[in-house]
This record gives C-alpha cells, structure tokens and sequence, in this order.
C-alpha cells in the first residue's frame, strides 16, 4: 500500500511538475497576425528606406488642392463657382465650424510619420545592408527632415499650434494622443533641423524630375527663408535667400517662355515643385477642379490686377486668367498655351506640376527683407528686375516699409497668383509688428466678399486667433488632451 | 479587444486594426458535488449538482472612448453600446409602453404627468427624432428626460444576455440490471431579444407576419390591452429596439435521460456474446421555461465588445430519441 | 444502515435546498441605467445655475415658458435664448420707474408673458451667423432682434439690440443655443416717431416731422390700397442735432430757411420742406446688412434715395463733397454720406432708424437696375429666409392678385441644386391671369427680362402687360432652360416709364401651364 501510494505521489508530482514548466513558456501565445507586415521584416534595405521616403513625397502630391485650398480659399484672389463645394463655400462666406473637411490635418501627419520612419529607421538599416553608404543614409534622412519641416510649416501657418509628433507610429505603445505645441516652438525646432541638414542633402540628381521635385539643398535654403521670414527674422532669411541665389543653378525664365514654369514645369526658374505626370497615372486634382468642374473663379480684384485688358499685363494676365469665353478660370493648371485660352492637350491634362518655391519667389522673399531693413534701393532693384520680366514698367516708392509692403504684396500677388501663397502674405503683413496693420488685412479680405457679409466678416477677423483654422472636431473627440483654437472654443 | 478603432489623426493613422485598450473583469465561482446517497450491492444512487456564477463588467475604457456614437437608433435595431460597470452582453433600447389610443394622447408629459405646452399654449406632439410626430396607434415609448422627443437620450438599459447561474443537476440510479441516469441543465437571469417577434409582428414591411397581428390598433380610440401598433408602410418608430421584445429567457431543461439493461452473462454467453446490453436514451425532450420563443439557449459571442444574445430562430438542435444496443463478441 | 441513508438523504435535501435557495434568492438588480445626455435642456441649463439665472427661471415660469423650453420645438428647428443675469435685472427694475422690486415685476402676468418670449428667438444661431442687422427669424413674441458688432483692439462684442452685451456665447443646449447677456431686452412699444420725441439729440428732424404732418403717417398701422388695415412698416435715415449745427442749422426756422420752400403750406406735399422731411423715410425694413449694392430705395418723397453697399454703406454717392481722407498714400474724396455703424440699427416697432453722417438733401440719383422680387408682398417677405413651401389663397394678399386658380405658391429652397436668385421663387398652374403690383422706380426706358423656369414641357406660354400696354412677343416657357439650369432671363424689349409712380405689371397665360417667376427685372438703358 505504502509503494502504491507512492508511486502514486511521483506520478502527480511529475504531472504537475509538467504542467508548471510548459505553462510558463509564453511562446505559445506569441502569434503574429496573419496578414500585414511585420515591423522587422520591413526594415532590411536601403530600398525600403527610399520607398518610404518616397511614400512621403507622394503623399504631399495627393494633397496638392489642399495645399492651394489653404493658400487662396480665404484670400481674395478667388470666389467659389457654381459648384463650388459646400465646405470651401463656408469657409469663403467665414462661416468656418469645426466640422469642416479642410480642418482635417491627417494628411499632413500621414506625411510625418512616413518621414519620422525614415529618421527612426535609416540607421538601423545601415548597419544590416552592406550595400547602404552612411552618405546616403544622410541624404535619405535629410530628405525626409525637409518634407517633415515643410509639412510643420503648413500646419503651423494654418493652425498656429499643433501636435510635434517625432516618433512614428509603429506599435501600441507610442503615445497617440500628444497635446499641442506651440507654432513658435515647433519652427524654432524645424529651423535647427534644416540647418543641420543643410550640408547632408543632395545638391542634384539625376534626372530633371528629381533635381526639381525632390529636397535639394537650395529647396532647404527656400523654406529657411521662408520661416525667417515668416518669424520676421530679417538678416537671417537674407542669408538662406543669398544662399540660393549664389548657387548660379536657377534663373528667371525669360519673358516670352514665363508660361513654361507651369506647361511644361521643371523650368530652370523651379526650386521644388510637386511632380505629376498624367501619362504615368499621376495626375492632379487641380486640372480638374479648377477647369473641368467649375470650382472657384478668378475674383474682381484678381482680374483687376492681372486680366490683361485691365491691367496691362500682358505676360502674366494671359497666363493666370482665361478668357471671358471660358469663364475667367485659373488658368495655371489646365493652360497649354499662354493665350487664355489653348487647353492642355487631354492626355497631359492633369501633368501640371504644384510649384511651391520658384526662384522668383526667392527674389522677392528678399525684397521683403531688405526692405524691412530699411535698404530700400536694393529691394526696388529686386522688385523691378521681377516686373522687367513681366514686361511691366519699373515702379518707384517711398521709403517707407509700409510703401514696400504694399508694392511687394501686389507684385506677389501678381506674379504667385493662385500658387497658394496669397493667404499666407497677408497673414505676415497682418503679424507684422505686433498686429500694426491688422485693419489692411481687413480691409483688403473685406474687399472680396458680398455686401451683406462685409461687416461680419470684419469683425471675425479683428481677432488674430481667427485667422487660423479651427481643430477638426472628430480630432477633438478623439484626443482627450488636444484644446480647440480658443476663437472657436464656443 | 477593439477593432477598427479610431485614433487621433496626428499619429498618422486613422484606425487601429485592433487595439488592446480598455479593461474587462470576469469573476465569478463554480462549484461543484457528487454524492453517493446509497451503495449497495444491488442499488446505487447518487446525485450530481454543479453551479457557475460569473459577472463580467468594463471596468475601464481608453481614453477617447465614446460610446454613444455608433449607436444608431431605427426600427429594429438596439442601439450599440458599452457602459462602465456593465458586462459584455447587456443590451440597450427603449421602455415600450403600449399604444397610443387617440391623436390627442400623442403629447409630451412632463415628470409630473402634466401635458406640456408649447410657447403659444398649445400641447407638444411627441415626436420621433427625425422629426416624425407620434398619431394615434403608434407605438408609445417612455421619454424619459421629458422633452417631448424620442432619441438616444431616451434609451435605457433593458437586460443582460450573460445568465447569473448556469448549473446542471442529475442523478444516477442502478437496481439489479437496470440502470437509470437523468441530467437537467439550468440557465437563469439573463435575457433575450426575441428577433423572430420583432421581424414578424412589426408590421411595417412586406414580410409575413405572425397571427398576432390581428389584434393591432385600428382606429382612433381602440384601447384594447396588448394590442399591437397599427400596420404603417415604413414607420419610422414603431418597431424601434426596446424592451417589447426582450424576454427572461430562464429555462430548466430535461437534457439526458437514459434507462438501460444489462442482459445477464451467462445468458448472453448462451448466445455466444460477451455482453448484452440495450437501452433507451433521450435527449433533450422537456423544458420548463417562460420564454416565447422556439428555443432559449442561446450562443454566446466572444469576438465583439457590442454583442448581445437575440434569438433569430436558427434551428435548435433537435430533441433525440434513439433505442441502442450494445454487445460485445 | 436505513438511519445512515436516511441521514444522507436529509444532508442532501437540505444542501442542496440552501444552494437552490441561494441562487433564486439573488435577483439581478434592474438597472435602468441610461445613457448620458450630451447637453442638457435650455430650462435646465437655466435651473442648473442657482447662482446666476433665478429670477429668470422664476420669470419662465411664470410666464409659462418652462415647458417649451424644456422640450424640442415643435414650431422651428430649435430655440436660441439670450439669457439676461440676476444682475442685468436689479439693474432694470433701478432704471425702470414701473417697478419697485422684483416680486411686484413678476405680479404683472401680461408684461411677463411678452418679456419671456421676448428673448426666445424661434431658430437656432451661433455668434457664426450672427447678422449685422436684424436675426432672421423673430422671437416668440413676433418681434425681430437685432444685432451689432463693436470690435475692441483683438474682439468683437455683440451687443443685442445695441443694449446688451453678450458676455458668454455659444451654450449648447439640446434643444438649441444660449447666449448670456448683462442687460435686460425691452420689448418694442414704441414706433420710429416716438423714439425720436423721446430723444432731445433730435429735436430738429422731430420739429420737422411735426411742423409737416407727417408724424400722423408714422403710427403703428396705416391703410393700404385695397382699404386693408397693415402694419406701418418703414425705415428712417435721420441727423442728429449736431450734424444740423455744423451746416449751420440750430432750429427750425433755419431747416426752413434751408430748404426754401415756395410757402408756409408745409403740410402740401410739393412744399419742400415735407418733401425734405418724407425723403427721411424708407418705403420697407432695410437693416444695414439687408442694402444692397447701387438700388435706389424709394421714399416718401418723390425721389429714391441711392445706396451702393460695397466695403461701406455709401448714400447718395455723388451728391456734395464732403471732405478727403488720407491714409498711407491713398486719398479719398467722401463724397457720400454713411451710416453711423455703431449707433444705426435702432429698432423701433416700425422698422430701423439710422443715424446718419451729412444732412441729406433730396438727391436724384442715377437710375439704377430694379429686380422685382415681391417682396413688397408683406406675407412674403415674412418669409422670405424660412425654408418651405407655402400656400396662400387670395384674400391675404395686398400687392399680387390673380384670376383663373384658387392659390399659389411660394417656395423658398435650401438646395445647392435651386437656380433661382435668392433660392425663391412663386408658382402658379393653369389657365391664370396673375397681377404684381410694383413699387416705383424713377422714371426713363428701361429694358425689361423676366426670369422664369423654361425647361419643363408642362410649362405655359404667356403674354406680359405693363399697365395694360403689351410688351414682347409670347413668352414660350417650355424651352431656354437647360437641365442644369432651368431658368431662362427672357428680353421682352424695353418699355418706357414716364412718371415715378407705381406700375402693374399683368401676366397672362395664352396656354394654359404651369409658371415658375423668379423675378422681373429693369434695366435702364
């Protein structure tokens, strides 16, 4: 009896002592889901880092009617159409909610996570493919730090303070619900970024697609003017802007070839512009939005300005605007010919590239700044030099900043027109100088809209925080830790 | 536990595929006895009862969770939702309370059961939250914040699909060559939404409907007890998800019973066998409960946060009965 | 052995009782657990805040308004309420001189009846659609708020009836939107007339109105054509003493010897001083936001005031030159006379007064483009910005008559897909005659259009008369719309009017069919 039992107390201690082991090995319960990739299987070579980068590049293309949306839909060288969308129409009669589509910032943060995998990512495939020079892990890296950057100064100029997401968002425990960050914080980071970058990025590429439509070093010094500008930061943007111009790589186009910056694109005067080929499958939005399904219209002020018959401007009025035949559109991005009125052959159609720095642009970025600095002469010189090749006469101006500010908005207005620039010139001019001259923009925003609406939309734009689009609601709902843009807080 | 579940924009992304967030509890205790009443050599008896008590709740949601969207409210649906504290498997809808008799009877109340009047004095119609206004025969449902509207604010809890007790008591008898066994099995204090009464007694499509039909509200005044709401082409709320449908659905079921002899051994050796046995097994042949409908045990789902047990009449499995014979060379 | 089994089968019986006793004892508590709501009701917002909003609550009570603020609303798409605080009402009773405290306000049912409803307005609206001028829809009292903007350095402050500001905006409520304000809303009792009696600054343009008569125009009601009692509904354009004094002008006798007219008959409607006076007040309701641009408004004068609404509100652009601005480089000429924003918009029982920046002398403006919209039809005006189709039978209107069908309609349209100007438009089927009655415009040739549905097969073709002259040919409705856009400006020609007076336009259906008008139009050539 006493063996039976104990044989029997081995067995239950082996039993038990069997179960205890195999339940700890968690191994078991590790699966992995069948389909999608997995996060270690992705990263192994260099290719994978460029088509992640490349990823991000295309994501900015799609999002080429935003990119204009935001620049034009609330300045005054448009007006909606007959089928202008009922979002954008709110937006242009200020009636702008919470709940409105172009207040969703996913796209752009599609964009900076695809960029942030490439920051993360690149050195770790350095060290498993032999084939990955640390150069061009750089030159990958610098690349997706442009694109970030320029992404943040979208978002910072149309929403003032944003989320500053760095880490992507590869697995459940990445915080997903970040709280705002200042603007003036977030540009204060990208800058410090883009100088670091500056030497590692590519001068050139290969093929022209590239050299225009990929980061290069002077698309990096572009967008640092850019932001000095935009933080008022004079002496600063004049060396980025000098930057550019001492490359010797870009020049204006010449007068009768102006219209070749839109049709065909990739001029010599384009620093970096969104590509599209239409006979590859990459076709814009814009052909069709501003052509095809009447969407918005060239404004009173607009034809005032540049249609040719009123204005005298010959090259750049038969560029921008068609003819009355075809209703006064936007003619940049469905022309074929500088006529106002030749359509782009049907299947290049959707092939016009999105510019959005050129070197005339940097030109008058400079401008800008000398003025503001009081060097008048030189900025006169930079003006006129944009307006001989226009085929426009030579202006004179007080010397005054204000005088300066108000020629260059015009000559911007002119020669950027409906490039997505406009809204934020007018923003600067408004920001300048602690709000001095707020009641201009006012008055020049006022100035587009019907009558009944005027004095509405005068006071809703006496605060700056209006100037600024409001948080999605959706985004509002689903992060706890995000506060709405206090103007729209009610 | 989520899936497709909405995150910021600014990682990214818009949806998780699947998110583990949120914190479930289950507790609860089994128990279980055999006990051998009688041991005899020519008579056995011993009984077997066995008794499961589990509560589930939510005990926490991440934190963007929202869970009134997603829940829609239309003829024939329970809203969707999760509520802290409550389990997997409870349900949502309204409180059902009968029809309205007359036009006039269709007007808001307030908490004290006064009519409301609307600035110019007049009643307030109850309406429907698409904007519908209630008429005599429709269905009436409890407003219970009072303001004279029938929407999401309005839904009350209504039960839980997930039974408080589930057990199982039998027992087993031997005399002499017969042998005897018989196991019940119980589920008590959970709920059903009975789905095959909601489809055919709706009246307000193009589908059959059950008898009870008949005794729908015809004309202004009818005010007969248990009536059903009037027959309306595409009502816009008479047959919304509420407690009309919801049923206990405790049952105590017969779920084996078998009686068997065993033929003597020295007589089956006569006919060259080892063993003789034959015997009667039934199977599921008597059920004692309250609920309406074919069949109240019902499936329960483990993949979805929002699930809740409706009974649509899927085919029970049958009761058996079957005679077998075992015999051994 | 027996008392062992027995033992056992006791023991069993009585375990097995306690556990069944134990698990039917333990009854799920019914949980009647419901949602969260969202918002609340405006009445319980208001009830919610014992601090602030007590006598309020007390006054909708009384005024028996806690029911329908509670609920939906039954007769538009929401409520907005602007919400005055217990110490916006110490502050009224202190100023108001009828009442001593607040017990002895809410004893006078019939004034709270009308208080209450008073700052209800029957449709929802967010400071986003806040107009500068009067909210479309009225309060639950029948009477139209307005609303002005002040803008102060970096915001705006909305002020309710140019009285009472708006201290917190946008409650969401779930029946509809709450404002808070500090000032306690009167109800309009008094009409344009006596306002400008009761105000001293204006003693001038009152003496104006007395000396010529024409205060005894300017009650609540007047009698219209057909005999019918209506409203007196008119806006007035009026100068403070101040702007008198700097032409020179400190009494009467000068307005007098300003306007030189022929005798002392200044009740005759040719004297020039009443006709100085009448070219004061606006024929209709024009809030500041409700002029458009280059549209001559007719007076009571014999001539229309101009009004180019673009940036600024300019009247009669053209008349004198008052004087230059200069700002940065830019010079320009004022020579128009504006609206003073911040005190215009004053409510009155009969329609907006505004204070205005020159004396205004009577002005015949060029003529400008006339679309005749109907809305001189009061029924329709009323309306005119509520979504919906409406039916009306003949005896209620005053301005368009018709023969052959018993009703019309009106319809206003939401829909992006909707062509006509304004989304409104009448309709009329069948074998009619249909008379518009419009108000005058200055006399000249004019090219006249008409504006009508011209893509349906069902449409009628017409013959159009101009105080019983024909003009054009037979209108054909059935074709010049496309399906995108079915309404076609048919040229009938151009007709001369001789007078400023008002004229009748008739229209006629040759086939009998269906007629959607849009408007008719005048264009001076």
């Amino acid at each position: 009896m006493p063996t039976q039992r104990f044989n029997n107390f081995k067995l239950y201690t082996v039993l038990t002592g069997i179960l205890l082991f195999t339940g700890s090995c968690s191994e078991y319960f590790n699966l992995t889901p069948p389909d999608g990739l997995v996060l270690d299987e992705y990263w192994k070579t260099k290719e994978d880092v460029e088509a992640t980068l490349m990823g991000a590049y295309q994501q900015f293309a799609k999002m080429d009617e935003n990119l204009f949306l935001y620049g034009e839909i609330r300045a005054d060288l448009i007006i909606q159409d007959n089928n202008t969308p009922a979002d954008q129409r709110n937006i242009i009669s200020g009636n702008i909610f919470a709940t409105n589509s172009l207040c969703y910032w996913g796209d752009f943060y599609k964009i900076i996570n695809h960029c942030n995998n490439v920051v993360k990512y690149a050195p770790e495939v350095l060290k498993i493919d032999k084939t990955f020079t640390e150069f061009k892990m750089e030159a990958f890296m610098s690349e997706a730090i442009f694109l970030r950057s320029l992404a943040y100064f979208y978002l910072v100029r149309i929403f003032k303070d944003v989320p500053y997401v760095l880490e992507p968002s590869d697995n459940d425990n990445v915080n997903f619900f970040p709280p705002k960050t200042s603007g003036k914080e977030i540009l204060s980071n990208i800058k410090s970024d883009l100088k670091e970058v500056r030497l590692k990025i590519p001068t050139t590429y290969n093929t022209i697609e590239e050299i225009k439509g990929r980061a290069t070093q002077a698309a990096v010094d572009a967008l640092l003017a850019d932001i000095c500008l935009w933080n008022f930061e004079y002496d600063e943007c004049l060396t980025y802007a000098n930057n550019v111009l001492n490359t010797n790589s870009y020049f204006l186009q010449p007068s009768s070839k102006w219209f070749e910056l839109f049709f065909p694109g990739n001029s010599l005067e384009g620093i970096f512009e969104l590509q599209f080929d239409s006979q590859n499958g990459q076709s814009n939005s814009l052909y069709q939005n501003t052509y095809v399904l009447n969407y918005y219209e060239a404004s009173t002020y607009a034809m005032d300005i540049l249609f040719p018959l009123l204005s005298q401007e010959i090259i750049r009025g038969r560029g921008s605007i068609s003819s009355e035949s075809k209703g006064y559109k936007i003619w940049k991005y469905c022309g074929g010919a500088p006529d106002q009125n030749t359509v782009r052959p049907g299947s290049i159609s959707g092939s016009c590239n999105f510019i959005i720095y050129r070197y005339a642009d940097i030109l008058l970025i400079k401008a800008e700044s000398l003025s503001q600095l009081g060097r008048y002469d030189e900025a006169l010189t930079l003006i006129n030099e944009i307006r001989r090749r226009a085929l426009m006469e030579e202006v004179n101006s007080q010397n005054t900043p204000e005088s300066f500010e108000d020629l260059i908005l015009i000559e911007r207005a002119k020669e950027f027109a409906f490039e997505g620039k406009r809204w934020f010139d007018l923003l600067r001019m408004g920001r300048r100088n602690n709000f001095a001259r707020k009641k201009k923009l006012i008055e020049i925003i006022v100035q587009n809209v019907p009558s009944t609406q005027k004095l509405v939309i005068a006071s809703k734009l006496t605060d700056p925080d209006g100037w600024y689009l409001p948080v999605s609601s959706s985004e509002l709902e689903s992060n706890p830790n995000l506060v709405q843009n206090p103007f729209y807080a009610n | 536990m989520w899936k497709n579940y909405s995150i910021p924009e600014s990682s990214g992304f818009d949806q998780l595929k699947f998110f583990n967030g949120g914190k479930l509890e289950n507790k609860g205790w089994e128990a279980s006895f055999r006990y051998v009443i009688v041991q005899k050599s020519n008579l056995m008896f011993s009984v077997s009862f066995n008794l499961s008590h589990n509560l589930n709740s939510f005990l926490e949601f991440p934190d963007n969770f929202n869970n009134i969207v997603g829940s829609t409210i239309a003829n024939g649906e329970y809203p969707r939702m999760a509520q802290l504290g409550q389990p997997i498997g409870s349900f949502y809808g309204f409180n059902y309370l009968g029809v309205y008799p007359t036009n006039s009877d269709a007007v808001a109340h307030d908490a004290e059961g006064n009519v409301k009047m609307d600035s110019n004095g007049n009643p307030i119609r109850m309406t429907f939250s698409n904007g519908y206004k209630f008429q005599g025969g429709d269905a009436r449902y409890a407003d219970i914040n009072y303001d004279g509207v029938i929407d999401i604010n309005d839904v009350v809890y209504l039960g839980d699909s997930n039974p408080l007790y589930t057990g199982g008591m039998g027992f087993n008898t031997s005399w002499k060559k017969f042998s005897l066994s018989c196991q019940f099995l119980f589920r008590n204090g959970f709920d059903i939404v009975n789905e095959i009464a909601l489809k055919t007694e709706g009246i307000l499509d193009k589908n059959n409907q059950g008898k009870a039909v008949l005794r729908r509200w015809r004309k202004e005044g009818d005010n007969e007890p248990n009536m059903l709401p009037r027959a309306y082409m595409d009502s816009p709320a008479n047959n919304l998800g509420s407690d009309r449908y919801v049923e206990a659905g405790d049952f105590l079921r017969l779920n084996n019973l078998s009686l068997e002899y065993s033929i003597d051994k020295e007589l089956a050796q006569r006919f060259g066998l080892d063993m003789f046995e034959i015997g009667i097994n039934l199977r599921k042949i008597w059920t004692l409960t309250n609920y309406s409908g074919q069949d109240p045990e019902i499936s329960q789902s483990i993949d979805d946060p929002y699930w809740f047990g409706t009974d649509n009449g899927i085919t029970p499995t049958p009761a058996v009965y079957s005679f077998y014979v075992n015999v051994m060379f | 052995m027996m008392n062992e089994v027995k033992a056992k089968i006791v023991g069993l019986c009585i375990f097995s009782s306690l556990v069944l006793s134990l698990s039917y004892s333990c009854k799920k508590e019914v949980n009647n657990f419901r949602t969260e709501e969202q918002f609340v009701s405006i009445a319980k917002y208001i009830s919610s805040d014992t601090t602030q909003f007590n006598i309020f609550f007390k006054m909708i009570k009384e005024g028996k308004l806690l029911d329908a603020l509670s609920s939906y609303n039954p007769n538009g798409k929401s409520y907005t309420l602007f919400l005055p605080t217990d110490s916006a009402f110490y502050a009224y009773i202190k100023q108001n001189n009828n009442y001593s405290n607040i017990t002895q306000l809410l004893t006078d049912h019939d004034f709270i009846n009308v208080l209450v409803r008073y700052h209800v307005v029957n449709s929802e609206f967010r400071t986003n659609d806040f107009p500068f001028g009067a909210l479309p829809d009225t309060t639950l009292s029948g009477d139209k708020l307005t609303i002005g903007f002040s803008n102060d350095l970096d915001t705006t402050i909305y002020k309710v009836n140019n009285v009472a500001p708006v201290i917190n905006a946008n409650i969401e409520a779930s029946n509809g939107y709450i404002h808070i304000i500090s000032k306690v809303l009167e109800p309009i009792v008094f009409s344009s007339y006596d306002l400008m009696k009761l105000n001293p600054d204006y003693s001038i343009i009152t003496k104006a109105l007395d000396t010529t008569g024409l205060k005894d125009k300017m009650g609540f009601y007047t009698t219209n054509d057909n005999g019918n009692i209506i409203k007196n509904i008119y806006t007035m354009l009026v100068e403070p003493d101040s702007i008198y004094h700097k032409s020179g002008i400190y009494s009467i006798e000068d307005l007098i010897s300003h306007v030189k007219p022929i005798n002392g008959n200044y009740s005759s409607e040719d004297n020039s001083l009443y006709q100085f006076t009448a070219y004061h007040i606006l024929d209709g309701s024009y809030f500041l936001d409700n002029f458009e641009n280059s549209v001559n408004y007719n007076t009571w004068a014999s001539l229309p005031v101009r009004v180019d609404a673009s940036f600024i509100i300019k009247i009669n652009q053209g008349v004198a030159n008052f004087g230059t601005i200069i700002s940065g480089k830019d010079t320009s000429i004022i020579n128009y006379i504006e609206p003073n924003y911040n005190e215009s918009n004053i409510l009155s029982k009969n329609g907006p007064i505004h204070i205005i920046s020159e004396v205004m002398n009577l002005y015949k403006p060029a003529r400008s483009e006339r679309i005749y919209e109907f809305y001189e039809e009061p029924l329709i005006y009323n309306v005119k910005n509520v979504v919906n189709t409406y039916q009306f039978t003949m005896d209620k209107f005053t301005v368009l008559t018709w023969q052959g069908v018993n009703e019309i309609k009106y319809i206003k349209s939401s829909s992006n897909a909707e062509m006509s100007t304004n989304k409104d438009y009448i309709q009329i089927n069948g074998d009619f005659s249909i008379s518009y009655n419009i108000s005058k415009l200055l006399p000249g040739r004019y090219s006249v259009k008409l504006m009508a549905n011209a893509f349906s097969q069902q449409n009628a073709i017409i013959q159009i008369f101009i105080d019983d002259h024909r003009v054009g040919g037979n209108v054909n409705l059935t074709s010049g719309g496309t399906s995108k856009n079915p309404y076609y400006e048919f040229v009938l020609g151009e007709y001369e009017f001789s007078t400023y007076t008002t004229h009748i336009i008739r229209i006629q259906s040759l086939i009998p069919g269906n007629f959607i008008w849009d408007y008719i139009k005048f264009t001076p050539v």
